[in-house]
């Protein structure tokens, strides 16, 4: 497995307190972060709140990064563990807006006018999934992280991340699948 | 008739060897069905679309700049507590029975003594190990510890 090296941004922001360094880090990793709060939450108001928590926690351990080690696998670690915790602390599963069970065609992802329903649809399809489920589909399909990298992540063998994929996969098919065959085309 | 069986019976031997396993399940997007591709691929667009709100950053930002110190300050500042506390400490020389610090006995008690209760505090005598400090009956005996670690033997007088 080729390993990148860490991006110019996390180099520069190491050991680096001028607030126009971190600032790039920030512009760089709020992004990707805010994204796997979301995806592994299913819920955009905790994942308002835990991107912010986990971009002080990063900033924070960016001391001990050792740049030998993937730089994107230590920050999906971390945010990981920072949304387990916080679903371990949830009372309850969140209600689906049911959004996904609507029957009508689905909206064009790039399109800034439907970006609201998007985001809704998304996370109502994540939440749907259960959060092991949830956990290998964004990082397999969505962050499109090699098997054995998310085996790795999430302390399983490839054959789970496989199976639990499958599973995913089958359940996002059917919640989908209804609305494909009438998606405007363009 | 025995041979009609035999033969279907090894057709179906064939078609049981015959049997494989479909596409492995959670591989590759490309072998999935049409329709698990496209749920997929739609699912990645909605990815990549998702962006956070425009005043998060900000508000990362400040709440980076309202964090305490960082915690090597209080570390500093409880080092330096230490240091003070420790060059502040008073140093006074142990007071401490001369039975225990020295292994000598207390005198006893004379008729002097007895008569000599209502004195004022004193210093009834300063060795080069010990100053004894006398009111009325009572003696204290302040031992001063060796500097090169002998013990004193001495007894008082």
């Amino acid at each position: 497995m080729s390993r990148r090296p860490p991006p110019v941004e996390v180099l520069a922001a190491l050991g680096c307190r001028d607030e126009r360094v971190l600032d790039g880090w920030y512009r760089a990793e709020h992004p990707v972060v805010y994204r796997l709060c979301l995806g592994f939450l299913a819920d955009s108001t905790e994942a308002d709140d835990l991107a912010q928590d986990a971009m002080l926690l990063l900033l924070d351990k960016l001391e001990t990064y050792d740049p030998e080690r993937p730089y994107d696998v230590w920050r999906t670690s971390v945010v990981l563990n920072l949304c387990r915790d916080r679903l371990r602390r949830r009372s309850s599963r969140r209600r689906a807006e049911g959004v996904v069970h609507e029957r009508a065609p689905l909206p064009t992802p790039e399109d800034e006018a439907h970006k609201g329903e998007v985001r809704a649809l998304l996370v109502d399809c994540l939440e749907e999934l259960t959060p092991r489920e949830r956990e290998v589909f964004v990082l397999r399909d969505l962050e499109e992280l090699p098997t054995e990298r998310v085996a790795e992540l999430l302390d399983i063998g490839a054959s789970s991340v496989r199976s639990l994929l499958a599973l995913a996969r089958r359940r996002l098919r059917s919640l989908l699948g209804p609305r494909l065959a009438e998606e405007p085309r363009g | 008739m025995a041979d009609r069986f035999d033969e279907e019976l090894a057709r179906l031997r064939g078609a049981w060897r015959s049997v494989e396993p479909g596409h492995e399940p959670g591989g590759e997007l490309e072998s999935e069905d049409a329709r698990t591709r496209e749920s997929v691929e739609w699912l990645r667009r909605a990815w990549s679309s998702v962006e956070p709100p425009a005043e998060a950053l900000e508000l990362v930002r400040r709440a980076r700049r309202n964090e305490p110190r960082r915690p090597w300050i209080a570390t500093l500042a409880l080092a330096a507590a230490v240091l003070v506390a420790v060059i502040l400490w008073p140093r006074t020389p142990r007071e401490e029975p001369p039975s225990l610090a020295t292994g000598r006995e207390p005198p006893p008690l004379t008729d002097s003594d007895v008569a000599d209760a209502s004195t004022e505090p004193r210093v009834e005598s300063v060795g080069p190990d010990q100053v004894v400090l006398r009111s009325g009956s009572v003696r204290l005996y302040l031992a001063m510890s060796a500097s090169n670690g002998e013990s004193n033997t001495e007894t008082p007088r």
